[in-house]
């Protein structure tokens, strides 16, 4: 009788890799743009590390002088020169992010999917909405400690 | 078959991402706008509203409470394209990629939470 033995014999297949160089994005412009839209992020974080420092200085005690502080570092030349590229990158992710949605997700209403323009239009209100009422509250004067 | 950690991660990318498209574009703009304050003087809503928006953004319980989920939603987001960002750039990703990219985004997360609920409770 044979045994089946669960273990199996070391492959002796060598499988070619075809060497991919860490530049292959260069070569092509899709490809170029695919990889600027996922290093767009880093400046999402960026500036998310920008208002963690701001966080950590509101925390430090009901004194608002490593605020001040704080908003003078924003308010300096460097920071508001990375923010413009930042600014530049992170509306590129958003025109790709609302190019995706509607393929990542699907609207159904009433049984029927909703085209994907409704998405995007849906998406780019709600954009504009959300920017115009932070201008609004920001302009006004209206948020303050 | 062990269950794949990929979906928790990939909805917390996705509502991060939205936030980062939605949100994210008119704070960066915003802060443009900020003025340095002078020597001996306060955060004045009435010479600068931007200033003072910033202010009460990172020192008021709400608006750290708002701070608080941007700086998460942009960490978690950036370091999950990061982490799968690595495979493009032909590094073999394992367990401890994951774990330093996830790990960095849990922690600025945490640091974030712990400055707002000191602004919320104190």
């Amino acid at each position: 009788m044979f045994e089946v033995t669960k273990k199996e014999a070391p492959s002796k297949r060598k499988p070619f890799n075809r060497p991919v160089e860490a530049n292959w994005w260069t070569r092509k412009k899709f490809y170029t743009m695919y990889m600027i839209r996922e290093s767009s992020v880093l400046f999402a974080m960026l500036f998310a590390l920008e208002l963690l420092a701001g966080m950590i200085c509101a925390a430090t005690g009901n004194d608002t002088s490593c605020l001040i502080k704080w908003i003078n570092f924003m308010a300096s030349w460097p920071v508001k020169i990375v923010n413009v590229i930042g600014l530049f990158a992170v509306l590129y992710h958003t025109y790709t992010w609302f190019n995706l949605m509607p393929k990542a997700q699907r609207l159904m209403v009433k049984g029927e999917p909703m085209p994907g323009s409704f998405v995007k239009v849906a998406l780019y209100g709600a954009l504009f909405i959300t920017s115009l009422v932070a201008i609004a509250l920001a302009a006004t004067g209206l948020l303050s400690i | 078959m062990k269950r794949s950690n990929e979906p928790i991660f990939w909805s917390i990318f996705g509502a991060g991402g939205m936030l980062v498209a939605i949100f994210v574009p008119v704070l960066i703009a915003l802060s443009f706008f900020i003025t340095k304050i002078p020597e001996g003087e306060q955060i004045n809503a009435a010479k600068s509203s931007i200033d003072a928006a910033f202010a009460w953004f990172t020192y008021s319980g709400f608006g750290s409470f708002i701070c608080f989920l941007t700086i998460s939603g942009c960490v978690w987001h950036a370091l999950h394209r990061v982490y799968h960002g690595m495979h493009d750039l032909t590094i073999h990703v394992n367990f401890a990629h994951q774990l330093i990219c996830y790990g960095l985004a849990f922690i600025i997360s945490l640091i974030a939470l712990v400055a707002c609920a000191i602004r919320m409770f104190s």
